[in-house]
Formats: C-alpha cells, structure tokens, sequence
C-alpha cells in the first residue's frame, strides 16, 4: 500500500491519548506556546499564510472566518468545535478524537487566543457516547497541567470547554442549526446572513470549525505555514483524512496529501472492488455526488469543483460494486434526507420526500419521462431555495446519478408499463 | 397513575440540579433522566421534570420530539440501534436487520414482550469502515454477519454481556 502522510493521525496509536506527558513527548503543545508567544492577529496571519480550508465540508478558508471574528467588537465570543459528525460514509472525526483529543485542545486554544475568546464548546454526537468519557479526561489533564483554564501558561490568557452532546439529528452539524442546539433548542436552521462569525451563539461572533480542520491549528502553528503548504496541492495544502468503506477489500480512515486521485484511493489505498466489479463511487459522503466508474481518474483536492459543481469536502469515499442497483442506492439518500430534514422550511421537508415518492414510483416500474423532468425541476428549486446545506445539498446524489447513470433511469423507465 | 418512585423522583431532581448549573448540558441531563424511565418520557415524567427545570413541558415536548434519541413511547431495557445508512446498507445491514427482527420476533419498532430491547432502525452510528454496525446501547457492533448478531443477542439474553 502506498504510504501515508501522517500529519493529523502522528499521535493516534501511538500513545495514551489522555497523558499530557506522552503528547508533550511527541512535541504536543509547541503550537499553543508559539501562538502564545505571537501576537493574536500574527496568529491569524500565520493560518491565512498556511492556505488552510475547512475539512467540514464548504472548503472555506479557515483564516478569513477567524479574521472575521477577530474584527468584531464584542464582549463575548466563542470557539465551536463541530464533532457531530453525522455525514454518512465518514468517520475521520471519531479516529480523531478517541486517538488524539489533546490535539484538538490545544488547537481550540488558539483559536481562543487568536479570536479573543474565553469559551470554547465540543458539540459531539451523541452516536459517540464512549468519546465522552475519552474528551472529559483529555480536558480534565489539560487543566490540571495548565493548559486549559484559568492564566494559560502563565499568559493571562483564559480559556475554558464545555462539552455539550448531541440529541441524534444529522441537521445539527449544520452550524446554525448546531448554535441552536447548544442554545438548548430544537436544531432548526437558521437563516443567514448573518453568519455564526457576525452572530452566532448567544448572538455573539463565533467560530465554528470542524474536528479535522482544528486538528491542522495546532501543527501549522508548530512547523509554520510555509511547511504546511510545501504539502498536498497548490490551492488545497495539507493532508486530508479519507473513510474508505463500502465494497472495499480495504477499508478504514487513512491520511494521505491533497491531490491523491481517487483511482489509488481505490486499488492501491483500498486494495481494489470486491464482491464484483466497480459500479459507483459516492464522494464526501451522503450528500455527495455518485460518479461512475469511467470517472475515477480525479485528483482529490478541496478546492477541485466536483460534478455538479459540489466538492467533496468531508472526504467519505463510498466504493460501490456491481451487485448493487443505482436506483436503491439513490433511493437510500434520499430516504436518508427526508428522515432527517429537520422541517423548518418547505423545499427542503416536503422536497426529500417527494423526490423519494417519485424515486420509488420509477423504481417499482410505474414510471414515466416526465418524472425524470419533474425530479428534475424540483431539484433545482430545493438547491436554489432550502435554508441550509442539508436542503440544498440533498438531490446531490440524485442529479448526479441521473448524469452518470442515465441508461438505467431510461431502460427502467422504457421497460416498464410506461405511457408516453 | 403515578408511577415513578421517590428515588427515581430525587435522582431527576440532582439532575435537573446540573441543568440549572450549567444550561447547555440539556441535552445531557435529558438523556440520562430518560435512562431512569424505561428509555422514555411518559406524561408523568414531563411534568416531574418540567417542576424540577422551570422548563414549560410544551417546550420539552418539543424539544424531545425533535431529536431521534428521545422517545415517547416506554422502550426495553437495552435498545439495539440498526443502522441503515448507505455504507451500512450495501454491506449486508438488511440481512442483519432481518436477522435481529426474526430473533426476536419483532418488527423495527417494537419492544420485546419480556421488556429487554427495543429495535430501531437509525441513521448513520458512524462506524462505516466496519459496516454493516448497530449499536446496543452504547456499545457498538461492526462487521456483522446474521450468525454473529444472533450470538451477540443471545448472549444479552442469558445476561452475560
């Protein structure tokens, strides 16, 4: 198997995750004590040097959306680590935080330092109850080694994390629908602008960041932005985790630079297709596009727009072979979405379910052309017009598999009791 | 009817105590109160909770009617979580899914006649490398096979897990 960069996954297997001792052995906490030594705002220029974007999903440019709250004026801000990592087809964030949560500490901190916040939140899904525990511990040694809490290494600077649990809602790793929640609501999204940045939590300026994009914080700030960059690609630095699973001889979480193509991610990285031959892959996860097997030959980058213009930021790769009917697979998302649509605005919880009515009408047989244009349409209004990305980004694998998978939506719709 | 005991009563009260304390561990205070009662929220258990917090029970109604880890209706003792999300459900998870139903004589849904589990289908438990996975409880369960999860329930049954 080809070897793998690893930047984000260097501590996990390799020590207690907990022991403050082993992670400053394996140069833990240099991050924090240079960031410390710098001047807040050189802290935010070092991460818009590194080029760093968001692992959640949207590919953003951490930096900005830290500048952003850096220039606000407010008594209050706040640091969100997202881990509600619902995206089906990745669980990078779990690996992370059960083998490395000292890192995501760390990082939290200087995230507090360089924004000027004194309060941080780890939102974890509740589908990781066994992660409670592992964090409580990472946090409870923090402290006590004074890296967590009151005068941080002496630096007058404050930062405390609470940990707050998920209720088992995939719209809450959205982050307003998130904000909510932690705000002790129903996760309903909300309506932006503003942005979290601007108004976020308690309506103060917050930074919400994904597990895997806090986790580079603390190493760019180690080995400096310019190392960062001399990895992965040009406009994408740094390495990316990616969940092989599905029909994979090889599956797990493995970190390699930016720019990999998904052909070696399949046959070298996942050791090839089995149980058949390869049909589809599905990328970033259950809101990412389904690509046919004539079209592996990308290079995996962030800032690369994808089929349909969607990237495949959260890095799931979702192998699927031929035993499987596109059709069920896309039937399945779909269920997903209308399961989990959380109901506030119409497109998005009336659109998963009547897209998943008109899936399963074709499905069965009884279908007709003009519901492919009716899918169609209505696709377009749920991405132009639902409140959040679990809206917008629901007839993703839809659209994509009509693309790519054209024949079998037309052979289903001619083979059956059709009227024209 | 009132039904839930003085112990149980004072245990939700030291709960509610936490919430009060610090107001974004909810979600926290709210799943382990339901561990105390059946796994779910009765009429009698909003309104013992909703004296405790200050909170409306319209307002807990519809927060605990949103998230898919709350439940209404009284649940078994131990849930089983199937999950049926892509990477689970081309690896196998409807055979395993088939597999606890016809175990345990139920349907997804249903709680067992002795009480001990409920069977739930869920979404995405995130444990895709290892699919197809369910969680019982909060233990987790991967790279199942019918013959594997059949062992596994059996053993909760005969109390050894």
């Amino acid at each position: 198997m080809m070897e793998e960069t690893r930047i984000l996954l260097r501590n996990v297997g390799n020590m207690d995750p907990v022991s403050v001792e082993d992670f400053r052995a394996n140069g833990g906490f240099q991050g924090l004590e240079n960031a410390l030594s710098m001047p807040a705002q050189e802290v935010i220029d070092v991460i818009i040097a590194s080029g760093l974007l968001g692992r959640g999903g949207a590919g953003f440019p951490v930096g900005l959306k830290w500048r952003t709250v850096r220039d606000m004026l407010a008594k209050q801000k706040f640091i969100i680590c997202n881990a509600d990592e619902g995206e089906p087809a990745t669980n990078k964030d779990r690996i992370l935080m059960r083998g490395d949560p000292l890192s995501l500490i760390e990082s939290m901190v200087i995230a507090g330092y360089a924004v000027g916040a004194s309060q941080g939140f780890i939102y974890l899904r509740a589908e990781y109850p066994y992660l409670f525990p592992v964090l409580r511990q990472a946090m409870e040694n923090a402290r006590q080694a004074g890296y967590l809490g009151k005068n941080i290494l002496g630096s007058g600077v404050d930062f405390e994390i609470a940990l707050v649990s998920g209720g088992g809602a995939y719209v809450c790793g959205e982050e307003t629908a998130l904000i909510e929640s932690i705000e002790g609501k129903r996760g309903e999204s909300r309506f932006r602008p503003p942005y979290p940045g601007v108004c976020g939590l308690y309506d103060c300026p917050t930074v919400i960041n994904n597990v895997e994009t806090l986790a580079n914080i603390s190493v760019i700030l180690k080995e400096g932005a310019q190392w960062f960059r001399s990895i992965g690609a040009e406009d994408s630095p740094g390495t990316k985790l990616f969940t092989l699973c599905g029909n994979l001889n090889r599956r797990g979480i493995f970190e390699f630079p930016m720019g990999i193509s998904l052909r070696d991610l399949i046959y070298d990285v996942g050791d090839g297709v089995c149980g058949g031959e390869l049909l589809a892959v599905q990328l970033g996860g259950g809101s990412g596009p389904i690509i046919s097997a004539s079209q592996i030959d990308i290079a995996m980058e962030l800032d690369r727009i994808g089929p349909h213009g969607v990237s495949w930021g959260a890095g799931g790769v979702m192998v699927i072979n031929d035993s499987h009917d596109i059709l069920d697979i896309v039937e399945n998302t779909l269920e997903f979405f209308a399961d989990e649509s959380c109901g506030k605005c119409t497109p998005c919880r009336e659109g998963t379910i009547q897209l998943l009515r008109l899936i399963r009408k074709i499905k069965s047989g009884v279908g007709r052309m003009c519901d492919l244009e009716n899918l169609e349409e209505l696709a377009e209004v749920m991405m132009d017009t639902s409140l959040c990305g679990l809206g917008q980004m629901s007839p993703v694998p839809l659209l994509s598999a009509l693309k790519n998978f054209n024949e079998e939506f037309i052979s289903i719709l001619e083979g059956g009791d059709v009227l024209w | 009817m009132k039904t839930l005991s003085s112990e149980t009563i004072q245990e939700i009260q030291s709960l509610a105590a936490i919430y009060k304390e610090s107001k974004e561990r909810l979600m926290e205070v709210l799943l382990e109160m339901q561990s105390l009662t059946n796994n779910s929220f009765s009429r009698e258990t909003i309104e013992v909770v909703s004296n405790f917090t200050g909170i409306p029970e319209s307002k807990l109604y519809d927060y605990i009617t949103f998230y898919s880890r709350f439940s209404t209706e009284n649940r078994g003792k131990y849930i089983i979580r199937m999950c049926k999300s892509a990477p689970c459900h081309i690896c196998g998870a409807r055979d395993v899914a088939q597999a606890i139903c016809d175990f345990l004589e139920v349907e997804p849904g249903d709680t067992t006649d002795d009480g001990l589990f409920t069977v739930e289908f869920c979404e995405c438990i995130g444990l895709c490398e290892s699919s197809p996975s369910v969680m019982i409880n909060d233990k987790t369960y991967s790279n199942l096979t019918p013959d594997k999860i059949r062992e596994i329930l059996s053993q909760y049954q005969q109390g050894v897990v």
